[in-house]
């Protein structure tokens, strides 16, 4: 995951730049288009891996001990997040996933395309 | 009415249940055998996940070892739930994507490679035999328990039943009974859960009481895990919440398990085929979500089950006179789940853990026996059997379909009889998941002896074997099929040794542990040693064909 990589050229980081697929793009747009919607979603992956890791093996494990030093409501901070807010974090992380990359595929600039790839077609696919 | 009774209506009630589903659900495509006819929900998909993943072992053990474990029972809770994160965002979808039916499949094409195919076949059927001798013995002794009749007969008559439904229905009526199934256990989990935690802590949401003040008893106002912590001081046991104390796991040996358990549940064929039964890569997506919700109800309920079942377990049996104990006690003494010898000869039970203790107690007992414990009515017992049975029922389908379509499909079709027409491909798959039931209901009768030692080999090996491969196929470009499989080999070979060596023969003890880590954690090692290999050996032998880029870009949903 670390060959993520920022995203080249201006109006791509913000989704109002819709137009900035159109013009320069030409011929290959599809193509182009189609790798910024791949190097976005990545990059999202990016960043809800490092909260997956930071919540549960960091926060649960590696700085448990101190944390434990915490009192949280009832629990130790440390014993709290190892049992119970890790896995909260992870309901909350992979609502957040489904929803931005349902927009990212909803997105014009995302790939054309997309979906008629094979499998995507329930009735299709029984001679794959 | 009895307890048996009880049990017994709950128990065919539900069994007439999922035999109508399963004939209602019948198929008569390989597509509806293997994939549901991709038709399902993410709900839906979501809910079955559920019970395909939580096994016997979820259900009646987990909340005991974690009652026993503290602190480092976290292992299994964030080690199983932390998997669907690593399942939603680097595989699941991508796997829906590319289509098709089975792991080794996608495995075989990516990698364009025979030997990647067969690799991976040999893998999937290997984790999920020894994944389903354990859920058919678990069948088996949730009978024997509840209805007194000899496990073996407990584990026939699950298998028939699995037979039934999977044979018939295939992945249609797997699906469709793992919603159901999913239903008895959460319900049969919740409710004696929440009960325990009303009169506790006065509060009927467990998660809450965990945290809350205890209403009853010698401590009365003290926060529950507070006492216990205290209750464990007096009797020199380790401090409950005390992370890598003494007498507890090592950090470097929780994060080694926690990291392998949740790269091994991202990496399990019978997980991973769930994903294939919804309609759009979108849909499997939310399925993972779906399938994480359902799971965290038991998952962070099971937790504060454990720490109830520590304070109700020593406050009642510490110090009670043997004449006094409370009924519970003597009738599950008669199942040898528990067991007392009064060492001191003063007629009292003194509790503590560990060789020369008085009173020795199953983990399984923690949730078998929790409603007798807290008094509950007679039908709540009936409802855990039949919640237990659920549990252990739907996982094991799961992985019995698994083992079929790797047969049928992946080794019949693929290699023997690529010609094999839509109608005999389906005979063979409906043989061979009937053969599966017959060797699975065998090693259910004769456990292997090293069933212990099952959990640590199915997520040791799919974390040094399909984790690595599917996340590399689908995220990098520069792996060879020669590099792909060498990776496979290393990494199962060498987890596979190590956990035979540390866990099956015991040659050595825990003091040779490489870097303190037990069999338990070793996955990610194998993990690591799997990236190492497959990295050196794709430098030698790149660059990988152009028909696996074009594979990769699809996967990635770019053109061509």
């Amino acid at each position: 995951m670390a060959s993520v990589s920022p995203l080249p050229g201006p109006g791509a980081a913000g989704d109002s730049g819709a137009d900035s697929g159109k013009g320069a793009e030409g011929g290959t747009g599809g193509g182009g288009r189609g790798e910024r919607a791949w190097r976005r979603s990545l990059r999202l992956i990016a960043a809800l891996l490092a909260v997956w890791f930071t919540v549960s093996l960091g926060l649960g494990v590696l700085f448990a001990a101190p944390l434990n030093g915490i009192r949280f409501f009832g629990f130790p901070l440390g014993f709290w997040f190892a049992q119970q807010g890790a896995i909260l974090v992870f309901l909350v992380l992979l609502v957040v996933n489904a929803v931005v990359m349902d927009r990212l595929e909803r997105d014009p600039d995302s790939p054309p395309g997309r979906d008629p790839a094979p499998g995507a077609d329930p009735g299709s696919d029984g001679s794959s | 009415m009895s307890i048996g009774a009880w049990t017994f209506v709950f128990v065919a009630g539900s069994f007439a249940l999922y035999t109508a589903i399963a004939v209602a659900s019948r198929v008569r495509t390989t597509s509806g055998f293997y994939v549901a006819g991709r038709g399902v929900s993410a709900v839906a998909n979501g809910m079955a996940t559920g019970a395909d993943w939580m096994s016997a072992a979820s259900f009646i053990s987990m909340a005991g070892l974690i009652s026993f474990m503290g602190y480092d029972g976290a292992i299994y809770l964030m080690g199983w739930t932390g998997g669907y994160v690593l399942l939603a965002l680097l595989v699941a979808p991508y796997l829906r994507r590319y289509g098709r039916y089975t792991i080794p499949e996608f495995v075989g094409d990516r990698y364009a490679s025979h030997a990647a195919r067969l690799t991976a076949v040999v893998c999937a059927v290997f984790i999920s035999f020894t994944y389903v001798a354990g859920q058919m013995r678990g069948v088996g002794v949730v009978f024997s328990r509840f209805f007194t009749i000899p496990v073996e007969w407990g584990v026939v008559i699950g298998g028939v039943i699995v037979l039934l439904y999977a044979t018939l229905g295939g992945m249609r009526g797997i699906t469709y009974t793992q919603v159901a199934q999913y239903c008895v256990l959460i319900v049969a989990f919740l409710i004696p859960a929440g009960a325990i935690s009303w009169m506790m802590t006065g509060t009927p949401i467990p998660q809450i009481g965990f945290g809350s003040t205890l209403v009853e008893g010698e401590n009365a106002g003290v926060a529950l895990l507070r006492a216990i912590d205290r209750i464990h001081a007096d009797l020199g046991l380790p401090e409950y919440t005390g992370a890598f104390v003494a007498g507890k796991k090592t950090l470097g040996d929780v994060f080694a398990i926690t990291l392998a358990l949740m790269a091994g549940t991202a990496g399990l064929p019978h997980v991973l085929i769930r994903f294939y039964t919804v309609k759009s890569a979108r849909l499997a997506r939310w399925s993972v979500m779906w399938a994480l919700l359902f799971i965290a109800v038991l998952y962070t309920t099971a937790p504060a089950v454990a720490a109830f079942a520590r304070v109700n377990l020593i406050q009642t049996l510490h110090g009670t006179a043997v004449a006094e104990v409370p009924d519970w006690f003597r009738n599950w003494e008669a199942t040898g789940l528990i067991s007392f010898t009064d060492r001191n000869g003063d007629g009292l039970i003194q509790y503590s853990e560990g060789p020369g203790a008085e009173i020795v107690i199953d983990r399984d007992i923690i949730v078998l026996a929790n409603p007798e414990i807290a008094e509950l009515p007679a039908w709540v017992v009936g409802l855990v059997a039949a919640g237990g049975l659920a549990a252990a029922l739907s996982t094991a389908a799961g992985l019995l379909l698994v083992i079929s379509a790797s047969i049928s499909h992946d080794l019949l079709k693929r290699f023997w009889r690529p010609g094999m027409s839509e109608r005999g491909e389906l005979r063979a798959a409906r043989l061979s998941a009937a053969g599966a039931v017959v060797v699975a209901i065998v090693a259910g009768i004769y456990p292997p002896d090293y069933v212990a030692a099952v959990v640590a080999f199915a997520f040791g090996l799919a974390a040094a074997s399909f984790f690595p491969v599917l996340v590399l196929g689908v995220f990098t470009t520069w792996v060879t099929s020669r590099g792909a499989v060498a990776g496979m080999i290393a990494g199962t070979g060498f987890t596979a040794l190590y956990i035979a060596w540390f866990k099956v023969f015991e040659w050595s003890g825990p003091e040779a542990w490489w870097f303190g880590i037990s069999p338990e954690g070793i996955g990610t090692l194998g993990m690591l040693l799997n990236l190492l290999v497959t990295w050196a050996v794709s430098r030698r032998t790149g660059p990988p064909p152009p028909e696996s880029r074009a594979i990769v870009a699809r996967l990635r949903g770019l053109p061509g």
